[in-house]
């Protein structure tokens, strides 16, 4: 049953939004089944493939820039947005397509969230609403 | 396949390669016959611009901006991979040495083999003078290629067993071992942990130089095995005294038994044998000696020295003393030795100045008028008429030919491969381990892109023999010397879009192979190990191969658990965490910016870190995190700082009994904060995990975070039980 770790990642590296779901695909139930030394390696992993992402966003015109960097099973894929606001999902399983819409409709929802005048760019998300249809997305594609 | 051949300049000769005779025993014992050597010295003065230097410059314009250590890393190989020397010593020779203090003449001239004083100058196959200053030679002691030797069986070679005693019946000292180099670097992290980094006798314990120590290590005293002759003998010191009274019947003895020594059949015989009267100064008569002298000098020719020693033993305190180096490169099994019975009261090994002078002279004279000549003829002769075969057009019918034959009828295959799958070697005179040699000793003698072609054209060979570790080694070899032929090329080279140019992918088929033979189908964990540490450290030197080193490096601990054990696991994490502090800052090379891996650098230091502390070893975990706080300082990503933060508090937890270690962590805490109440919410947490006595704010915050999920779980037990 795969796993998924997802987060926003702001200019400065700094968080913005995580989440961890599991695959609603093959009758899973959408709970994540990281394990416990598995889940802070994740932070750690997604924030190591930056390094990646700032080396190939420069040659790559699309946003989605499918999976960037690997670490032992884990894939990392980026979604980079316009202004510079990173989506990163780590996944164990190929699925560029599944991930592409996923991305596109998060993207949605973050550009809803910036044009909330009580929002600044940068700021963590807290709105459960937003978080209730992050999840909402997954489950819909993943 | 036949890309890099290379027809020597040189006048064919028809001479093969020639080896001093034994004395033949039919000849009359009083005046045997001792043929006459038909070498002379040749050492060319072409001054081409040498590789190392270039390889040097390279590397300096390229690295400049940032720490490596690439002067070690380049000339690892070159330094490991060095021409060995047997030692077959007379009884009296042996007993010379006992009294000055040594075990026997081979530990005498030991520590002076491993550098070469002066420069050397090598001819490759192109007739083409290079000259070195640090070149080498490894002394053994005859019997030691019996105790280091794989002996072979049926199902594959197989280790030596790890606790036995070897054939002649003494602890096995021998490189190659695992199991050896894991006690060795346990033993070092263990000190580093009491001395908390203290330098001792000039050793530096920081990660780096205990890494750089385990590589010297492993490739220290590496076993003697069929599918690489880097550990045959290219020749033989015969070595007698003065206090002989029949010199030239001892010679020929010792000719002799150095004959019937059992080295493993897959050994080849034909060394050079090097003539050594050691004469004693203090005892006899010098004007005896000379003549002796003369007389095997008319004998032998160039090969063979007078060495003048004193017999008398030496101290520290005596005039012209001087101390004996250590010997660099001994086993780990050799160095858990030497700690076994190191205590402080045996004096350092001394030697009188002339002696040490004399064992010098005799180290290189050796080298510059036999051993180098030697083996340049050798390869010349071999490249002749051996390798040149199997190159070009008519070695690849040969090769097509052959494998042709071999599918269409099993008997014909097996009488065209020279390959004994019985023993899994091939017998030393066979073409392919010939050719395995010639490629062996151009490497040797650093002429790698004949050793890379070499290699290349063997590998297909002993994949259609299916010598499954000759073709791992081969291709391990043939990988390695195209790093080494790449990272000696000029820069602009590399830059241009030159179809031959080197990239790091075109490694992955040879090594995948290599890998899978090794481990799948020849289960030697070290000989697999030896290869990726290899090349990641090969890889390493260049910025531009960076990820591709720290992606083998990951390959080594993705199968550490059949393979490595825990500390060198540890280590090894570390050295990822290197590889990519080769680019700790970008890059800015001609053609595109390369990024910067300064995050990658600091996750792997952290997951290195991790692996330290679960094995309670603090210091290492204080060391090898102090350079992720310039990464993470600045991050505000609490779940990041959170668990290294949790990494220290291992080792903070015991600090506070020393006094200097918390002025220390001052300083480091200092260094790092740029949080602001995050930080300070952090350090409350910390001290709540202590124990520590509880303000009203830590109350506050242990009731909001840390208690929240026993609650929940409380919550939910009721629950189940209502």
């Amino acid at each position: 049953m795969s796993s998924f770790y997802f987060v926003i990642l702001g200019t400065k590296d700094n968080p913005l939004y995580e989440a961890e779901f599991g695959t609603f695909k093959q009758g899973g139930d959408g709970v994540s089944r990281f394990r416990e030394e598995q889940r802070h390696m994740n932070q750690f992993i997604a924030h190591a493939s930056l390094d990646i992402v700032e080396e190939i966003q420069w040659n790559n015109q699309s946003m989605y820039l499918k999976v960037v960097d690997k670490f032992y099973g884990v894939l990392v894929s980026c979604f980079l947005t316009a202004g510079n606001i990173k989506f990163l999902l780590l996944h164990e399983v190929k699925s560029e397509d599944a991930i592409r819409n996923f991305f596109t409709d998060v993207y949605d929802l973050y550009t809803k969230t910036l044009m909330n005048p009580f929002y600044s760019v940068n700021q963590t998300i807290t709105s459960p609403i937003f978080d209730q249809r992050v999840k909402q997305v997954a489950k819909k594609y993943l | 396949m036949s890309s890099g051949f290379h027809q020597p300049d040189r006048p064919r000769s028809a001479n093969h390669p020639s080896f001093p005779q034994p004395p033949s025993s039919s000849s009359s014992n009083h005046h045997p016959y001792l043929r006459s050597s038909t070498f002379r010295a040749n050492s060319s003065v072409t001054s081409l611009p040498n590789l190392l230097t270039r390889q040097s410059t390279l590397s300096g314009t390229l690295t400049a901006n940032y720490p490596v250590d690439s002067e070690h890393t380049s000339t690892l190989l070159q330094h490991a991979f060095v021409p060995h020397i047997a030692v077959h010593a007379s009884d009296d020779t042996n007993e010379l040495a006992r009294d000055k203090g040594f075990e026997d003449f081979k530990e005498l001239l030991r520590p002076y083999g491993e550098t070469v004083t002066g420069k050397i100058n090598i001819r490759d196959s192109q007739g083409h003078g290079q000259t070195y200053d640090d070149f080498g030679i490894r002394i053994t002691g005859m019997w030691d290629l019996l105790d280091d030797g794989i002996t072979t069986s049926n199902n594959g070679p197989s280790l030596r067993p790890g606790g036995g005693l070897t054939a002649t019946g003494k602890i096995p000292t021998g490189g190659g071992n695992l199991d050896d180099l894991e006690r060795l670097m346990a033993y070092h992290v263990d000190r580093a942990e009491e001395t908390k980094g203290v330098m001792i006798n000039g050793e530096d314990s920081s990660g780096q130089s205990m890494y750089r120590l385990f590589l010297r290590r492993m490739l220290s005293r590496m076993p003697v095995s069929p599918h690489e002759t880097f550990t045959h003998p290219v020749a033989c010191i015969i070595a007698i005294s003065s206090r002989n009274p029949h010199p030239i019947e001892a010679l020929r003895k010792l000719y002799d038994s150095g004959n019937q020594v059992p080295i493993p059949l897959y050994v080849s015989r034909d060394y050079l044998r090097y003539y050594v009267l050691v004469h004693d100064d203090d005892r006899d008569d010098f004007e005896t000696s000379s003549r002796l002298f003369d007389q095997m000098k008319k004998h032998f020719g160039l090969h063979c020295h007078l060495l003048r020693l004193r017999s008398t033993q030496t101290i520290v305190s005596d005039d012209g003393a001087v101390v004996v180096p250590q010997c660099r490169w001994i086993s780990a099994a050799e160095e858990l030795q030497m700690i076994k019975h190191d205590d402080d009261l045996t004096p350092p090994k001394c030697l009188y100045d002339t002696d040490a002078v004399a064992l010098k002279t005799l180290v290189r004279e050796m080298v510059l008028q036999s051993i180098i000549p030697f083996m340049e003829r050798c390869v010349s002769t071999w490249n002749d008429q051996v390798a040149s075969k199997r190159r070009g057009i008519s070695g690849k019918f040969f090769s097509l030919s052959r494998r042709y034959l071999g599918t269409s009828s099993s008997s014909s295959r097996s009488s065209s491969s020279s390959y004994d799958s019985y023993t899994s070697s091939y017998p030393p005179h066979t073409p392919e381990a010939t050719m395995r040699k010639l490629a062996d000793y151009a490497f040797m003698l650093r002429d790698f892109k004949l050793a890379h072609s070499t290699y290349d054209v063997l590998r297909s060979d002993y994949q259609s023999d299916k010598a499954w570790k000759y073709h791992a080694a081969s291709q391990e070899m043939t990988a390695l010397t195209s790093i080494l032929l790449s990272n000696a090329q000029p820069l602009h080279h590399q830059t241009s879009s030159s179809s031959k140019q080197f990239k790091p992918a075109s490694l992955e088929p040879l090594l995948d192979v290599a890998c899978y033979s090794y481990l799948s189908r020849c289960r030697d964990r070290f000989a697999f190990t030896r290869c990726i540490l290899l090349t990641v450290e090969l890889l390493r030197t260049n910025a531009n191969y960076v990820d591709a080193a720290a992606q083998y490096a990951c390959r080594a601990l993705d199968i550490a658990t059949i393979t490595l054990p825990p500390v060198l696991t540890a280590f090894v994490t570390e050295r990822v965490a290197d590889c990519y502090a080769v680019r700790a800052s970008p890059v800015y090379s001609s053609t595109s910016l390369i990024k910067s891996r300064r995050r990658k650098m600091a996750m792997w230091k952290v997951l290195a870190a991790e692996k330290w502390a679960d094995m309670g070893k603090r210091w290492r975990v204080r060391e090898v995190l102090e350079g992720v706080d310039a990464v993470y300082g600045s991050v505000e990503w609490e779940g990041l700082r959170r668990f290294i933060e949790s990494l220290r508090d291992g080792w903070e937890g015991e600090a506070g009994d020393d006094g200097s270690e918390t002025v220390r962590q001052g300083t480091i805490r200092a260094s790092d904060v740029v949080q602001t109440e995050e930080k300070e919410e952090l350090g409350v947490k910390k001290h709540v995990r202590k124990k520590s006595s509880l303000g009203p704010l830590e109350l506050l915050d242990f009731g909001g975070s840390e208690l929240d999920l026993p609650l929940a779980g409380e919550g939910s037990d009721s629950f189940i039980q209502s």
